[in-house]
């Protein structure tokens, strides 16, 4: 009868209980393995990449501007076009596009020089044609982009 | 045949069945097994008298005789000569009061027991134990019809006196005499009655002979060794148990049997199995409580400047869920570079000439022209011996009367990838 009695309030709780408990043990081991890959993915989204960021008194236009001077293209601008601002994490990116219509190859690559001198600048994209007419002109679209550190 | 032993200085026996009576002594070195098989002993009577008992009266200032019982053997060890776990002891009481109980105490040696234990077995009769004050006070009262009295026992040489009060035995003494003093020291007893209660002469004393006592008129048997089995002959039907209850007093003894033992090893295994699961949810709780600890600071380690931890998992989700997409930057390119490589690695013997350019991000599209579509595969070939072009395919070739158009898809390695 004591047998019993202790088979039935003492016995099987306790085995349910273990079974219960080794449950939320596996449950916890798998949600350790989830945070640990959760955390590696918040890590890599937040991971400050090696970006050389613009000084904070650059001003991409005049940058713009000044290149086209130096280069003496001015006539050349088609169209510049300015777009909004991307701000990301830790970082505000600019962006400008411009049009150049007829101008020399090497005019362009001074202009490509200056651009690629600043490590803070990036082509969005470039399209350089050849003027089937005029064969030492081409016609170039590009997009800029530069970063600036993200004031915290 | 039935024996009746009377242990005293020596032991008497007297051996009736029926008519036949034999009466004797055993002698102290005798060995009785002879005796009792050949008379086909049956019942034997163990009698007991007052000098081979230790009687002792305590008092007790309560009247729980079930406390008594449980502090008897303490109170007694220090009152004997013997050890007392040489001793069997009974107890009956004497009067008892709300506040005062006083219990009289009777003691023999076992060693006197055992030995007629032992023929018991081996002689498979029935053994009776009984003692010489009970006997006596017994017979009085049935033929004096008496119940408070002072009996003296006459025996030989041997005198017993017992105060009696309702039938309880209240107090006894005995003592041998030399047959020349005995009668004065009989005088002396009936004298030491300051209750002045009726005295009552049994055994060896003439009718008359002493003032103030009444002699019960019983003969000794001639043959008969003792007078006490004088008493057993006139009364057949006397009882040997007192009028009143007498208690044991119960030895604490450890008795191991392996059978019980064995069991309660068995149920103390069973119940322990049965406890078992608790013991291993101990553990498991442990090492979920160690888990638990490990996913609090591998959080806390990843995220310091949280405070509270309620659910690690769901509040690193929400905080992946706050920091959204996972910023890409546009590659840096140098087209200069591209250009620069595009210029030089053609063979100046194949035609080659590029009409747009295009890059966006890490691709580079060319459209380009040459002569034939031999050298098509020959400039693709050069593109891919380019340490900075990666994926080289061609697309779109379109033949023209005089040239061959065809377009050049193109990964550019980044400054990584080309380490």
């Amino acid at each position: 009868m004591i047998l019993v009695l202790l088979y039935q309030f003492v016995w099987s709780p306790g085995v349910r209980k273990v079974k219960n408990l080794n449950k939320i043990y596996v449950q916890k081991q798998k949600d350790l393995e989830t945070l640990k890959d959760l955390i590696s993915q918040y890590q890599e989204k937040t991971a400050q990449p090696a970006v050389v960021f613009a000084p904070s008194n650059f001003n991409l236009y005049l940058f713009v501007s000044k290149a086209i001077d130096i280069t003496g293209s001015k006539l050349k601008i088609s169209r510049i076009t300015p777009v909004t601002e991307n701000v990301l994490l830790n970082m505000i990116e600019q962006h400008i596009t411009l049009s150049i219509e007829d101008i020399e190859l090497e005019k362009l690559l001074l202009l490509l020089n200056e651009i690629e001198k600043r490590e803070f600048l990036r082509y969005g994209y470039l399209q350089i044609s050849r003027n089937a007419q005029k064969p030492f002109f081409v016609k170039v679209e590009m997009e800029l982009v530069s970063y600036k550190a993200r004031a915290q | 045949m039935s024996l009746i032993v009377y242990v005293r200085d020596r032991d008497f026996y007297f051996l009736h069945s029926g008519k036949e009576k034999v009466s004797g002594i055993f002698e102290t070195d005798q060995d009785i097994s002879g005796f009792l098989k050949e008379n086909k002993i049956s019942n034997v009577t163990l009698v007991f008298s007052r000098p081979s008992i230790f009687v002792r009266t305590l008092e007790f200032p309560f009247s729980s005789l079930k406390k008594i019982s449980q502090v008897l053997l303490e109170e007694l060890a220090p009152l004997f000569p013997v050890p007392a776990d040489e001793l069997e002891f009974s107890w009956y009481v004497v009067s008892r009061e709300k506040s005062k109980t006083t219990v009289s105490v009777l003691a023999i040696e076992k060693s006197k027991v055992e030995k007629w234990l032992k023929h018991r077995i081996s002689h498979k009769f029935k053994l009776k134990i009984c003692f010489e004050p009970f006997i006596l006070s017994n017979y009085v009262s049935k033929t004096a019809l008496l119940n408070t009295f002072l009996l003296i026992f006459v025996d030989g040489n041997y005198l017993a006196r017992y105060t009696v009060k309702n039938n309880i035995i209240i107090e006894s003494s005995s003592s041998y005499f030399d047959p020349d003093t005995i009668d004065s020291a009989i005088t002396e007893k009936i004298n030491q009655n300051q209750a002045k209660l009726p005295v009552i002469c049994l055994g060896d004393v003439s009718t008359g002979k002493f003032q103030g006592c009444r002699t019960i008129n019983l003969r000794r048997d001639e043959l008969s060794s003792s007078f006490l089995f004088s008493v057993f002959e006139s009364l057949p039907t006397l009882s040997v148990e007192p009028a009143f209850k007498l208690y044991p007093v119960r030895h604490v003894e450890i008795v191991l049997n392996p059978t019980i033992i064995a069991g309660i090893i068995l149920y103390l295994a069973v119940v322990s199995l049965m406890f078992r699961p608790y013991l291993t949810a101990n553990q498991v709780q442990m090492k979920v409580n160690e888990i638990n600890r490990q996913l609090e600071e591998t959080f806390r380690a990843a995220f310091p400047d949280v405070t509270k931890v309620v659910n690690p998992v769901i509040q690193v989700r929400e905080r992946l869920r706050n920091t959204g997409e996972v910023q890409k930057l546009v590659p840096r390119t140098s087209v200069i570079s591209i250009m620069e490589a595009i210029s030089t690695i053609v063979p100046e013997n194949i035609p080659f000439k590029v009409s747009q350019m295009s890059v966006r991000g890490g691709d580079l599209f060319l459209v380009c022209s040459t002569d034939t579509l031999e050298n098509v595969e020959s400039i693709s070939v050069c593109f891919k011996k380019v340490n900075m072009f990666d994926n080289v395919k061609i697309a779109g070739i379109m033949p023209e009367p005089d040239q061959v158009s065809f377009n050049l898809l193109i990964k550019i390695k980044n400054d990584k990838d080309q380490s």
